[in-house]
């Protein structure tokens, strides 16, 4: 399945960026994330218990980060399962200028198997949008509020 | 000759109450003590490499009593069955092995890795949470042209490439037909994967009696002989130490006429484990994991003349058949083979099949079983030929008609037509319609912008699956007519009906043929200990091969009770009639004798005539000396909403001959449901997996059936063209409807959409699909 | 099975403390008919289960001269068959016969469905389109909202955690007033792929006093149509047209997947806007 989107984030290009790809900004912000640790270079152990609507599970795996080319793109490997079935996506992240904000666009592809493939397909691409959806909102507010800090 | 009081009456079906009421015993109704529950891990991939699987914490699970995997059992159980891989039919067939559970591969997303036997079956579900299976995910295949594309993944190793098989047929002179013609009419044809989808899932119990060396197998199959038969050389067992018992099946429509990994799994756990097994397949286990049907797509190119006249068709398809054979995997296109011919008398044909292995789930014999495919094929292209030749559709079918008089007819495909009047079918349809004011209504309905459809399907079929030269597994069939001491009679028959009403139709026949009260008849099937060696219900056969058996050994049952009546009576055979339910001597009913009165003579013994047996019970092997072929005129009237693409079936008229009716009532009700099954296909229906090999339309959320709702009254009718095949002329009406259907409501909505210059649109005809249609022009 | 623990408290109160006391690990169960084929397929685990069918008093359907109301617990065809309803507020019952089939009916209820905001529901529509009030009982008390504010993601609602969901008000319409829901169902699950319900309220000349849209099965949630609304108030039934092709303005994700793609939805969204309109407008007239 195909998934792309733009979002907003109310921070420097370079500011965006480093928030991005922060460990801690990303266990934060990514919805249900119980758990991100490095593990080697660019791959962390992730943990999420996730849910929409109905359905509701704990999954493991990892997300990794490769082609870091800051602050313009990179690309992120998500890969975990769980027992109501394993999500795998990967993607091109890609930030430019918008006025004083960062506008995001995102393409990648995504891979939902076992159980949650065959009865929910048509939360699919809707499901998987409102998560992006709520890791940028999160990262976004978070850059908002760091700018308040400041 | 005594009237008949109970053929071709309308009684009403004698198993409905029992299931109406819940009183019908499934496989899940069985209960025994000690029973362990099963459940099944499957593989989430589609394609992926087990590089292990750890059960230490599911088998440490309290309550679990067993986890066995691949390993444990491959050198225990044989491989699943394919019963039509001769490479004289299949030139280079590629014959993989089919494990009960995978070892080192996983091949489509629902394939058996390990099994957990448990005390219950929350416990067996919650152990498969706890199985560890390290798997390594391969680029998966979910298409015939994926299958064949260069540099695709090959999912049997052992070969390099995906191609499974290839089957050809050829008759006549296709190349002359080709020259002579005025004009090729072409069209790429889909018909798109389907989901049986029986009511009752399926289900098997498993017990071993270790003093007798048994196994009792309780399977929810169609079946049960060859389920035996293949079970014991799957689990190295003589066969008369194997009882198969279908009990109440809840639908089968092919999918039940097979042998799956499950059957063959659970009769080795139980004697492996010394206790009972049951396992119940979820609904989603069934989308997944038991055979789907269609999955062909293929060029069809028909040879014409200017006028309509049909010289030749050639059809190359490639067959999507999934990761592995089921019973009859390969077998199922070339019935789509020998009926490309349909109803029309040309001769020259052609068709060239490649199968392509995927990483999908099996697909095999389901409601039609290949002849869908051909009528819904040749259906189809008549009215692309009226469309390009700008000709009616109607005038193309009766141009090219196989006439009355031709019957018995031997097509191209070498296969011959018993008896037939395409004609009397269609006009007599097209009375019921009142066409000529259909098609004004149409023509006023267009000026206003609404888009009115009319389509025909004047479809001919294959049944009666017989005889045993042209089948796979045997196409004879079998029956025991048993009259006990106090006149009731048992029926043993070979075929295991599962929904199509034979308790009820047998016994009218029985109930005629010896004079005996409705009633007093049973008819017994389905468990192999009790009744002798069958085929099973399918292909449309039970009552045209086995009521044929039966009627046979009833015929000999009754010549025995004529013969002591005549006996008794002090009179000669030949002057037995059977009045009022009484052997009398003709001209003397009040002296007669009740089919009871002279079985307990049979059966005590002594007033017998000299040189016969005692006792009442007579059997009978038919073997069928060809097949049998309904035929019927389908009419479908549609409407297309111009504003969203929805269409609404407003009538549909069907005139189907399956020859002589025994029962009206139970004929309509397969007529019904084979209606909507076929309009299920045309309309709602599509098993799809995505480019991962996933199953996205797993569950009645995403699969549409077709509903109640969608229906008006069918309006039906028949002509009765009795078949010479069998003594009662009948031909078989279970799968006719499916057949008959899809074309027809397909051609409607491209009637329908006529004026947007709509030639073809592939199934199902979802309503984007048609708004879109109707947006480009 | 993942074991959890039922309850089935007789009172709200009792409900209200079962539901502070086990917060996130507890889900309250109305009809079942959503939250139980979750938990059948192993895709939902609660481990409490709090049952609100037996709580008194949340079943009742009420139609006055002044305000209906409907209990959080009132099913489907408690609605679709009440009595007065009918004639008071046509759209609340047309709406429940548009949903599954007698047993989901039976069964369903129509607080659950609102709570569960599947983008897919009929509820959501007709309660954006009748303005309803959402009752909502929580840890500091009772607290109301509009349907218009209730509806807020992909299954997502303004229920707190901690809160129940007890009812829904709704004004009932003037005389001349009139209320039509239009769908097109998915052709497996016979939920709405899009549905609208339209209410109007007509003025002395005929025209549209007040007007509102409410589109489901379109966006991830539900949403009030208020660019066909602005469009078509103080107009009349020639206007309906123009206004419906409005329907989803502003809407920037819309649901997809093999039974209809985004833009045949939202296709659909403006047919039936325009359908339930001019009903609404005849029916009001
Ligand atoms: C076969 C079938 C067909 C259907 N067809 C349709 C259709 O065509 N259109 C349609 O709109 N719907 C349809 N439905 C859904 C049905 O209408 C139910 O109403 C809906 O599933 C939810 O209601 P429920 O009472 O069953 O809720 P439940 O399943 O009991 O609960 C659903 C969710 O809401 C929460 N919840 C329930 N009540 C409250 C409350 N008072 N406060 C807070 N949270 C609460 C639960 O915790 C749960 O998370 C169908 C369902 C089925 C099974």
């Amino acid at each position: 399945m195909k998934l792309t989107g733009t979002h907003t984030i109310g921070a420097t290009v370079e500011r965006a960026f480093e928030l991005l790809i922060d460990p801690e900004v990303l266990a934060r912000c990514m919805p249900g994330c119980d758990k991100l640790e490095h593990r080697s270079d660019g791959v962390y152990d992730m943990a999420v218990s996730a849910g929409i609507g109905p359905v509701r599970g704990k999954y493991t795996g990892s997300v990794t980060l490769s082609d870091i080319q800051p602050p313009e793109r990179y690309t992120m490997v998500v890969d975990i399962k769980g027992t109501t079935g394993f999500v795998k996506g990967e993607g091109i992240v890609e930030l430019a200028p918008d006025g004083e904000n960062t506008r995001i666009t995102f393409e990648g592809d995504v891979q939902i198997g076992g159980p949650i493939a065959a009865v929910g397909q048509r939360m699919h691409a809707s499901a998987a949008r409102l998560m992006t959806r709520q890791l940028f909102g999160a990262i976004d507010a978070e850059a908002r509020a760091s700018e308040d800090e400041i | 000759m005594p009237v008949s009081k109970s053929v071709g009456a309308r009684i009403k079906r004698r198993e409905d109450p029992r299931l109406i009421q819940g009183l019908a015993h499934y496989v899940d109704d069985i209960k025994l003590p000690n029973l362990l529950h099963v459940a099944i891990l499957r593989s989430p991939y589609a394609h992926a490499r087990i590089n292990g699987i750890n059960t230490d914490a599911a088998q440490n699970l309290s309550g679990v009593k067993s986890v066995v995997t691949g390993d444990d059992v491959k050198d225990v159980i044989g491989g699943i069955p394919c019963a039509a891989t001769d490479p004289e039919g299949f030139p280079g067939i590629k014959v993989p092995h089919h494990p009960v559970l995978a070892t080192g591969k996983v091949r489509f997303v629902g394939e058996p890795i390990a099994a957990v036997a448990a005390t219950d079956a929350y416990i067996a579900q919650d152990a498969l949470d706890l199985i560890e299976v390290d798997y390594e995910p391969l680029d998966a295949i979910n298409s015939a042209d994926a299958a064949f594309a260069d540099g695709a993944p090959v999912i049997h190793e052992d070969w390099d490439d995906n191609m499974a098989f290839t089957w050809s047929i050829a008759g006549g002179d296709v190349d002359a037909a080709f020259a002579e013609a005025d004009q090729v009419v072409s069209q790429r044809i889909d018909h798109q994967r389907l989901v049986p989808n029986p009511m009752e899932t399926r289900g098997v119990v498993a017990q071993y009696l270790p003093g007798k060396d048994q196994l009792n197998l309780w399977s929810s199959t169609q079946i049960p002989h060859l389920l035996r038969t293949q079970i014991s050389v799957m689990l190295s067992m003589a066969e008369n130490h194997v009882r198969v018992i279908a009990p109440e099946v809840g639908g089968g429509f092919g999918c039940k006429l097979n042998v799956y990994a499950e059957e063959a799994l659970l009769g080795h756990m139980a004697k492996y484990l010394g206790q009972p097994v049951k396992w119940i397949e979820g609904r989603r286990e069934n989308f997944l994991h038991t055979i789907h049907g269609r999955d062909q797509t293929g060029d069809v190119e028909l040879a014409v003349k200017n006028d309509g006249t049909i010289l030749g068709l050639k059809y190359t398809v490639s067959a999507d058949v999934g990761a592995y054979y089921q019973l009859l995997t390969p077998a199922i296109p070339t019935l789509t083979g020998l009926m490309l011919c349909g109803s029309y008398t040309f001769k020259n044909v052609e068709m060239n099949l490649k199968a392509a292995f995927t990483n999908k789930m099996a697909t095999d014999a389901y409601r039609g079983a290949g002849r869908p495919e051909a009528t819904y094929l040749i259906e189809r292209m008549i009215d692309v030929v009226a469309h390009d030749l700008d000709l009616d559709p109607l005038e193309v079918r009766r141009k090219n008609f196989i006439g009355k008089d031709a019957f018995p007819y031997e097509t191209g495909t070498a296969v011959a037509y018993d008896s037939g009047d395409y004609t009397a079918a269609l006009d007599k349809a097209l009375k019921i319609a009142d066409y000529e004011a259909l098609r004004e209504q149409q023509a006023e309905l267009r000026e206003e912008g609404r888009y009115l459809g009319i389509g025909f399907s004047t479809y001919v079929e294959i049944c009666g699956m017989g005889p045993s030269a042209a089948m796979p597994a045997g196409g004879w069939e079998s029956s025991t007519v048993r009259v006990d001491p106090t006149g009731k009679v048992t029926v043993l028959t070979g075929v295991s009906p599962h929904g199509q009403g034979q308790e009820t139709t047998f016994a009218q026949l029985i109930a005629d043929g010896l004079g005996v009260d409705i009633d007093d008849i049973r008819i017994i099937h389905g468990d192999t200990d009790t009744v002798q060696y069958g085929i099973g219900t399918f292909g449309s056969r039970a009552t045209a091969v086995g009521g044929t058996a039966m009627v046979h050994a009833m015929g000999k049952v009754k010549d025995k009770v004529v013969d002591i009546a005549a006996h008794l009576l002090e009179s000669n055979p030949q002057d037995i009639v059977i009045e009022d339910n009484k052997y009398c001597v003709r001209g003397a009913p009040e002296s007669g004798l009740t089919l009871g009165e002279i079985a307990m003579v049979a059966h005590v013994g002594v007033e017998l005539p000299e040189g016969t047996e005692p006792g009442l019970a007579e059997s009978h092997f038919f073997e069928p000396p060809n097949f049998t072929y309904p035929f019927g005129t389908h009419i479908a009237v549609v409407e297309v909403d111009a504003d969203t693409g929805e269409v609404e079936i407003q009538r549909y008229i069907a005139v189907d001959d399956c020859g002589n009716i025994i029962n009206p009532l139970i004929v309509e009700g397969q007529v019904h449901g084979g209606i909507a099954q076929g309009v299920g296909q045309a309309l709602y229906e599509e098993a799809i997996y995505d480019e991962s090999g996933q199953m996205i339309t797993g569950s009645f959320m995403d699969y549409a059936l077709p509903k109640a709702h969608n229906f008006p009254r069918f309006e039906l009718a028949n002509t009765v063209t009795p078949s010479p095949v069998n003594p009662m002329g009948v031909k078989g009406v279970g799968e006719a409807g499916t057949i008959g259907s899809t074309p027809a409501i397909a051609n409607a909505v491209i009637d329908a959409l006529k004026p947007f210059g709509v030639r073809h649109i592939d199934l199902p005809l979802r309503p984007e699909k048609l708004w879109k249609l109707m947006q480009e022009t | 099975m993942t074991p959890f623990d039922y309850h089935a408290p007789k009172t709200l109160r009792s409900a209200m403390r079962l539901v502070q006391e086990f917060g996130d690990d507890a889900k309250v169960l109305a009809g079942g008919h959503s939250l139980i084929p979750s938990m059948k397929l192993r895709l939902a685990a609660p481990s409490v289960v709090i049952d609100l069918g037996g709580v008194a008093g949340l079943k009742r359907v009420t139609a006055g001269n002044e305000t209906i109301t409907i209990g959080a617990l009132a099913t489907h065809y408690a609605v679709e068959s009440h009595r007065l309803l009918p004639s008071k507020c046509s759209l609340l019952p047309e709406t429940a016969a548009e949903i599954g089939d007698a047993q989901v009916r039976n069964r369903g209820t129509v607080g659950g469905s609102i709570a569960h905001a599947d983008p897919a529901a009929d509820w959501p529509a007709t309660m954006l389109a009748l303005d309803a009030q959402i009752d909502i009982a929580g840890p500091d008390g009772e607290r109301a909202v509009a349907a218009s504010d209730f509806f807020v993601d992909l299954f997502i609602t303004d229920l707190q955690p901690g809160e129940v969901l007890t009812g829904i008000r709704i004004a009932t319409p003037p005389e001349n007033s009139g209320g039509a829901y239009v769908k097109m169902r998915q052709s497996a699950s016979g939920f709405a792929l899009a549905g609208v319900a339209a209410h109007v309220t007509l003025d002395d000349a005929g025209n549209c006093a007040s007007v509102a849209v409410g589109v489901t099965g379109v966006a991830p949630a539900a949403y009030r149509a208020d660019a066909v609304e602005d469009a078509l108030v103080g107009q009349g039934i020639d206007a309906v047209a123009d206004a419906a092709a409005h329907a989803t303005d502003g809407v920037e994700e819309f649901q997809e997947d093999h039974h209809a793609s985004g833009d045949y939805r939202a296709h659909l969204a403006r047919v039936f806007a325009q359908r339930a309109l001019s009903q609404a407008i005849e029916r009001a007239a």
